[in-house]
């Protein structure tokens, strides 16, 4: 038989034992909540970072929008063609034949359209393309008058303006590099203000820059000389019958 | 001061130049031979260019504006009235003519008050106006330009060809400075392809360096190349 106090010794182990299973039921208890709480804390952190990846995402196609709006818009370099069309009665009756001109001479660059009979009226800068025929047909209504050396005058400011300004578009800026001036028409005049010497000079000034060619279809070949003195560069006539 | 070069298609293609210019005192005389006909049989136009031409400088008043269109028919008929001694047969006449006589004419006159232009069939006129500018005026009548010969013609398509008459064009002295004529072959410079030559038309048209010019960018020309002026 062994002593009362290896009893006593071994109730106390058998205790302690106890004690410390009921300590580590305890601990796993609190590491259980705490892994709870961690895994929430984590898909917490999760859905957070989710919303914050979808309001990322949302931003960077707004602000890909933005860009598109207002930071890459493509720069094209274009020639320009400047039409100088005389809009009366006598041109009208070559639509169809400066249709063909306009449709040969325009494709893949700009157009400024410059129609000018008592009047001169002006166009935006237009796409070819898009341009309606009607836009460069003459009226046949208008009378023969024709403002010639008033639209020559004219012509230095808007070859400056063109050469030094950039063209403004949705999704495109376009630099003019080179200028197409081409004229349509009697190459005559009957109701100018303009000092018929001094706008034929200011002319001659403005076309002198090396980005700049011109032409000139004359209905008929009475008119080919008037083009000529004028300066233009290219001359000939529409009508070829001999 | 007038040249005349082949162009590099022609070179290409073995046909001989078939133009001909030549200068007087106070005028240009430029033609310019047909090369294929309307079967695209290649010509020799280039016998029918040299043998007006210098038969036509045999007449005293060559020079003369007013007698110009007198002078060039007065040719033909001569000419072809001694064909008829080797041809007397019609059908064969008329061949020889298609294959040698075909060209157009083109005439400058310097006179005192202007410059006159006469011209049969297609061409260019150039002209420099007071301001410096040089002008190229095409003359073009489709690919059918008529021909002086028609007129000497028997067939029946032809016959319209019989009251065409020269074409007169008048650059008065007190607009243009200088006048010049040139056979369709300039049509890439006029065009704006080739650079100099226009700054040689100003700078008093030496013919060496013009001639130069033309030939550093002789790929582009297909056609003869005449030019002419006063």
């Amino acid at each position: 038989m062994g002593k009362i106090t290896d009893f006593f010794k071994k109730e106390k182990k058998s205790q302690k034992l106890l004690d410390t299973k009921s300590v580590s039921i305890d601990d796993a208890k609190l590491n259980l909540e705490k892994t709870i709480s961690d895994i929430n804390k984590a898909s917490e952190e999760n859905n957070n970072s989710q919303n914050l990846k979808e309001e990322n995402k949302q931003t960077e196609v707004k602000l890909k929008e933005e860009k598109k709006d207002y930071f890459f818009k493509k720069r094209i370099k274009k020639e320009l063609v400047v039409l100088l069309l005389e809009d009366n009665k006598e041109v009208a009756k070559y639509n169809q034949s400066i249709l063909k001109i306009y449709k040969t001479l325009t494709l893949n660059k700009l157009v400024y359209i410059i129609k000018y009979n008592k009047e001169i009226k002006y166009s935006r800068i237009l796409i070819p393309d898009l341009l309606a025929d009607e836009s460069i047909s003459c009226s046949s209504e208008s009378i023969n008058d024709s403002c010639l050396y008033d639209v020559l005058s004219k012509m230095k400011n808007i070859i400056n303006f063109y050469l030094n300004n950039d063209i403004e578009r949705e999704k495109e800026i376009y630099t003019i590099d080179s200028i197409e001036l081409i004229g349509v028409g009697t190459c005559t005049d009957n109701c100018s203000m303009s000092d018929q010497e001094k706008s034929i000079q200011d002319f001659n000034l403005a076309i002198s820059n090396n980005k700049i060619k011109t032409k000139y279809f004359c209905l008929t070949e009475k008119n080919l000389i008037n083009a000529a003195e004028l300066g233009f560069h290219s001359i000939m006539a529409m009508e070829r019958k001999y | 001061m007038v040249i005349n070069l082949q162009g590099f298609g022609h070179f290409q293609d073995d046909i001989n130049n078939q133009d001909f210019a030549l200068e007087k005192a106070n005028m240009i005389l430029i033609l310019d031979g047909c090369s294929v006909d309307e079967y695209g049989r290649s010509l020799n136009s280039e016998v029918g260019t040299k043998l007006f031409s210098q038969l036509l400088l045999t007449l005293p008043d060559v020079e003369n504006v007013e007698k110009f269109e007198e002078n060039v028919k007065k040719t033909f008929d001569r000419l072809i009235g001694q064909l008829k001694v080797f041809y007397p047969n019609s059908n064969e006449l008329e061949d020889f003519i298609m294959n040698n006589l075909l060209f157009t004419i083109i005439a400058c006159f310097n006179t005192k008050d202007a410059y006159i232009v006469k011209t049969f069939g297609d061409g260019y006129i150039v002209t420099q106006n007071m301001l410096d500018k040089i002008s190229y005026i095409r003359l073009y009548y489709e690919k059918t330009p008529p021909y002086f010969a028609y007129k000497y013609s028997l067939d029946e398509g032809l016959k319209k060809f019989s009251d065409y008459k020269f074409k007169e064009f008048i650059f008065s002295k007190e607009k243009f400075k200088r006048v010049g004529i040139a056979t369709d072959g300039i049509k890439p410079i006029a065009k704006g392809e080739v650079k100099g030559f226009d700054e040689s038309i100003l700078n008093n048209f030496n013919i060496k360096s013009s001639e130069m010019i033309i030939r550093l960018s002789r790929q582009k020309f297909y056609d003869d190349i005449s030019f002419g002026i006063f």
